[in-house]
């Protein structure tokens, strides 16, 4: 008895070594949000995405040329980058100097200096830039040389001039960080300018709905594909984009509805405020969603023809030539983006604090009280995002995107950052090479069920023909 | 309206819908459509003063998003008619499907027949006018404007709305959520006059009882219906 | 996602083949997928009308036409069509003529209808099967738009209410509680025999029919039961029935004369057959449900 006592902490007892013991299901966060809902009466709601680890494009790796194949040289050797989107339908495509675009905010979740900001850095660097749930705001479509034009369910700001102004129009259907839910944009940033645009009553949180006002399945998808096809006289490309559900079949539904794009977010993919429970236990990884996505365009025989965007999570230059690899034809970044801008910078500390938070773990852009001057509204906070040097800071991080895309593909032998294939990566994790069906290092069949049939069909056989025993027997 | 005969005509048969749509497009003053036969997407994005008069039953997305036109449909539309009307008017001589007049920002549409399902949802401004009667959840999210309905409404009416008004000249099957009942002012009369509007009974005007404005730890029963 | 077309002659006979063609050719851009109609001929008494579709090479049509009971047995494509003398259960009948040699899937029993559908357009389905010269007293039919289960025959609408002779649904939309419905109906002793959620409400109308419902019960009970989106028409051997789910997300259109009765998805549809017949069609409120009769 004594000593089963010895790890008890219990003070006056020598021998005891003082441990707390949390429990994994009733951890402290567990508590804390239980006793946070019991104060507040609702869900609690935050900002960016899921906090949760999720199979990722951290879990593959490249797999460069050594003696098998020839690798190029990074200096002199070109590697193209140049991407079209959404031809497919006789439109003018998006033309990207490099497969990145910036992915739909609002003016409202974002500032406008922030706004500005990417667009002016989305013009540098030859990308384009991407409306959200407000409207265009003039000043972006002045920056951004090629503008998205987002149609969502709430058409806070929707304008046809607009639309008819705009380079690609994208009609969204949902997002990653909370499929099967609408825009969500907190008091204190409805702000006399934002409601004034979504012509909604100053300091409401506003809800948006989740379906379209005009249209309901996929089958009037189509007919509202047209509508926004006539309303730009066939000149502009149309995405879809979709939060990572059923991937497959959203994917087939959308090419079926006459999407020119399609954009996969992952559950990965940020947001600038949604209830916590969607971030985390919504939608399905990034890593799987461009697999299911890109399988499905192969049956269908659109692969090529209809173009696959895949977001959410989508980090670093590799993280993109790894979707590359898998299938997409171009990422999109947003949470990186507000990063690069200045997004948890260490600065004004003391701003953090009030926010309860610190940098390197800042995700309360629903708050409004953004201390760098992205996600919030407040005029004094704005100023400290001087668009000249955060359109810098961007540029210069869109350029080093593209430098880690371009130095995978030239250790991959390629002179094309799309001809990375998945040939060319090798999973680290079991889950990871049964969700893409990439060989898990060290194996060269993959972990699908069509090579592990055929893997086993095969030994079938040839046990029933007795070579192999025969091969055996002779050896001496 | 313009006597046919001035009119630029435009026959459908024949024509795919982006041909008609270039034509009305391209055409000065008025336009007459013939055999539209129910055919979607037609008079999209008309934005100029054009008068166009379809001479038949539509389909879906009717005359949508038009900044000034005045659109005259001798017969009934699919969903959606006028869908983000910005100015101008629209009149339908027949009855419409669902979602008429989505998120219209200003003009008027008049619809003499029934309307359906979702009618004058996510309106940001403008007058929408039903003859007859309307069906579930209409006024659904209404952020601004008016929305007239002579006859009756079914359940849902007036649900989760911001600033709009909704008047129903008839029954009411059941309020949405949020959606209580105000008085009609003499103000109010003399609007509905000036549409040249009866009501099949009396007004009932229905506006937003402000409780989902914001979240709230109270008033769970209200909250339990939204999200 | 489809599109969904719906006709009846209140007293007659008529061309009902030709109507079902204009009108699910007008909805083509809801259904790329397949197209199929149940269409309903002069009531044998003795025998039934079954359809299955087949592999035309394999031998299928000489293995049926040996079996018991079988009358009259030709093919043309994929679709045998057969008379068959039968008393019993005809779920029996479907599975006898299933394991004959061959693949071999029943389609449709009844003693006046037959369900023909194939992949590709209600054009196609004349051309292989000549549907535009049968005549009918009434008739639904489908364009399908695949959602989530396969793009094939076997899960394209109509559905037949196997095993109750002359029951058929086509559905627009997706019911959200297909698999609860399914299991609590094959606790029953029913079978499924595709991943298609519209096989559900065949079943589910069926299964309330042959407890001694009305098609006006049943079709009432199903609003409030089937959860998700729909749109969906059900025909028996004496009628058609259509109901729209409580918040009227998929579209339904009706109207009718003394002499018939016409339903579609869309007027373009309606208009499609009956240009000048100065029809004003309505539509079907949230969670309302009619029904016709001969």
């Amino acid at each position: 008895m004594e000593g089963s006592l010895m790890n008890e902490k219990s003070s006056g007892n020598p021998g005891g070594f003082p441990l707390l013991r949390p429990s994994r299901i009733y951890s402290p966060e567990v508590i804390e949000d239980i006793q946070q809902k019991a104060e507040i009466g609702r869900y609690r709601i935050r900002a960016w995405s899921t906090l949760r680890r999720t199979p990722h494009l951290d879990d593959l790796t490249f797999v460069p040329c050594t003696l098998s194949r020839v690798p190029l040289e990074g200096y002199r050797e070109t590697c193209e980058t140049r991407t079209l989107l959404g031809a497919r339908h006789g439109a003018k495509p998006i033309e990207l100097r490099t497969p990145i675009t910036i992915a739909g905010m609002s003016y409202g979740a974002l500032s406008r200096n922030a706004k500005v900001a990417l667009g002016t850095a989305a013009t540098r660097v030859g990308i384009s830039t991407t409306t959200g749930d407000g409207g265009m705001l003039d000043a972006e479509r002045e920056a951004s040389d090629q503008l998205v034009y987002q149609v969502l369910p709430s058409r806070y700001g929707f304008n046809p001039h607009h639309l008819r102004q705009a380079n690609a129009a994208e009609i969204v259907i949902g997002q990653g960080a909370k499929p099967g839910t609408g825009g969500l944009l907190l008091e204190s940033k409805v702000s006399e300018t934002i409601a004034h645009q979504r012509t909604l009553p100053v300091g409401v949180d506003q809800r948006s709905p989740v379906r379209h006002p005009d249209f309901i399945g996929p089958d009037d998808l189509q007919i509202k594909i047209e509508e926004i096809r006539e309303a730009t006289e066939w000149k502009i490309p149309v995405y879809v984009k979709i939060g990572a559900c059923r991937v497959g079949d959203d994917v087939k539904l959308a090419a079926k509805a006459g999407a020119d794009v399609i954009v996969v977010d992952g559950m990965e993919g940020g947001t600038g405020a949604s209830p916590e429970a969607l971030l985390d236990h919504t939608g399905i990884p990034t890593l799987a969603a461009v697999c299911e996505a890109i399988a499905a365009l192969r049956e269908m025989r659109l692969e090529g023809e209809v173009n696959l965007v895949v977001c959410g999570g989508i980090r670093t230059g590799v993280d993109a030539a790894k979707a590359l690899a898998l299938g997409a034809d171009a990422v999109s970044i947003g949470t990186a983006a507000l990063i690069a801008l200045n997004c948890n910078k260490p600065i004004y500390l003391e701003d953090y604090e009030k926010l309860g938070t610190q940098p390197g773990a800042c995700h309360h852009c629903h708050t409004g009280g953004c201390p760098v001057g992205i996600t919030t509204q407040n005029p004094e906070l704005v100023k400290r995002l001087p668009v000249e040097e955060a359109a810098e800071r961007v540029e210069n991080f869109l350029n080093s995107m593209t430098m880690e895309i371009q130095m995978m593909a030239r250790a991959c032998g390629k002179s094309n950052v799309h001809d990375l294939e998945p040939e060319d990566l090798r999973a680290l994790t079991i889950e990871s090479a049964l969700i893409t069906g990439v060989p898990l290092a060290g194996m060269s069949t993959p972990l699908t069920i069509d090579a592990i049939a055929d893997a086993i069909g095969s030994r079938l056989s040839f046990a029933s023909n007795g070579s192999h025993r025969t091969e055996v027997a002779k050896q001496p | 309206m313009v006597p046919v005969e001035e009119a630029t005509l435009v026959d459908c048969n024949g024509r795919s819908t982006r041909e008609i749509n270039e034509l009305i497009r391209g055409a000065e003053g008025s336009v007459v459509v013939r055999n539209p036969l129910g055919r979607h997407c037609l008079g999209v994005a008309i934005l100029k003063p054009l008068q166009v008069v379809f001479q038949g039953p539509v389909g879906w997305y009717c005359a949508t998003m038009g900044d000034g036109l005045e659109a005259e449909i001798h017969g009934n539309c699919g969903w959606s008619v006028g869908q983000n009307l910005m100015s101008g008017s629209i009149v339908v001589r027949g009855h419409a499907g669902s979602s008429s007049g989505a998120t219209i920002r200003g003009g008027t549409i008049r619809i003499d027949g029934n309307s359906g399902a979702r009618t004058g949802i996510s309106m940001k401004g403008g007058t929408l006018i039903v003859g007859g009667n309307v069906g579930y959840m209409s006024g659904f999210m209404m952020q601004t404007g008016t929305l007239v309905v002579c006859g009756d409404a079914a359940d849902g009416i007036g649900d989760s709305m911001y600033e709009g008004r909704v008047f129903v000249g008839g029954s009411i099957a059941s309020l949405g959520s949020d959606a209580v009942e105000a008085e009609v002012t003499e103000g109010d009369l003399a609007e509905l006059a000036a549409l040249n509007v009866e009501p099949s009974q009396s007004w009932t005007k229905l506006v937003a009882g402000r409780k989902l404005w914001n979240f709230s730890k109270k008033e769970f029963e209200v909250w339990k219906a939204a999200l | 996602m489809c599109g969904l077309v719906g006709f009846l002659y209140r007293e007659r006979y008529g061309p009902v083949g030709e109507i079902q063609v204009k009108m699910l050719d007008a909805l083509y851009r809801r259904g790329p997928d397949s197209t199929g109609v149940a269409i309903y001929g002069h009531p044998r008494s003795e025998t039934y009308v079954l359809h299955a579709r087949i592999d035309a090479s394999d031998g299928a049509v000489e293995s049926v036409k040996a079996l018991e009971g079988m009358k009259d047995v030709t093919s043309a494509g994929a679709d045998l069509r057969a008379e068959v003398t039968w008393a019993g259960e005809l779920e029996r009948l479907a599975d006898s003529v299933e394991h004959a040699n061959g693949h071999i899937e029943v389609t449709s029993i009844g003693r006046s209808m037959e369900i023909i559908k194939d992949v590709g357009s209600a054009s196609d389905l004349d051309r292989l099967y000549g549907l535009s010269q049968r005549e009918a007293s009434h008739a639904i039919g489908h364009t399908r738009m695949a959602t989530e289960s396969r793009v094939d025959v076997l899960h394209s609408h109509p559905f037949w209410a196997r095993p109750f002779a002359d029951i058929a649904v086509v559905h627009n939309g997706h019911i959200t509680n297909e698999h609860k419905l399914k299991r609590r109906l094959e606790m029953k002793g029913h079978r499924f025999f595709t991943g298609n959620d519209s096989e559900a409400i065949a079943v589910y109308i069926a299964d309330k029919l042959a407890d001694g419902a009305t098609l006006d019960d049943a079709l009432k009970d199903s609003v409030r039961e089937l959860d998700g989106t729909f749109a969906y028409l059900v025909s028996t051997r004496d009628g058609i029935g259509v109901a729209r789910d409580p918040f009227a997300t998929k579209p339904m259109l009706w109207a009718e004369t003394d002499e018939f009765v016409v339903m579609a998805s869309e007027e373009v549809a309606i208009l499609a057959a009956f240009p000048d017949a100065g029809l004003v069609p309505q539509e079907l409120a949230a969670g309302e449900v009619r029904w016709w009769y001969l």
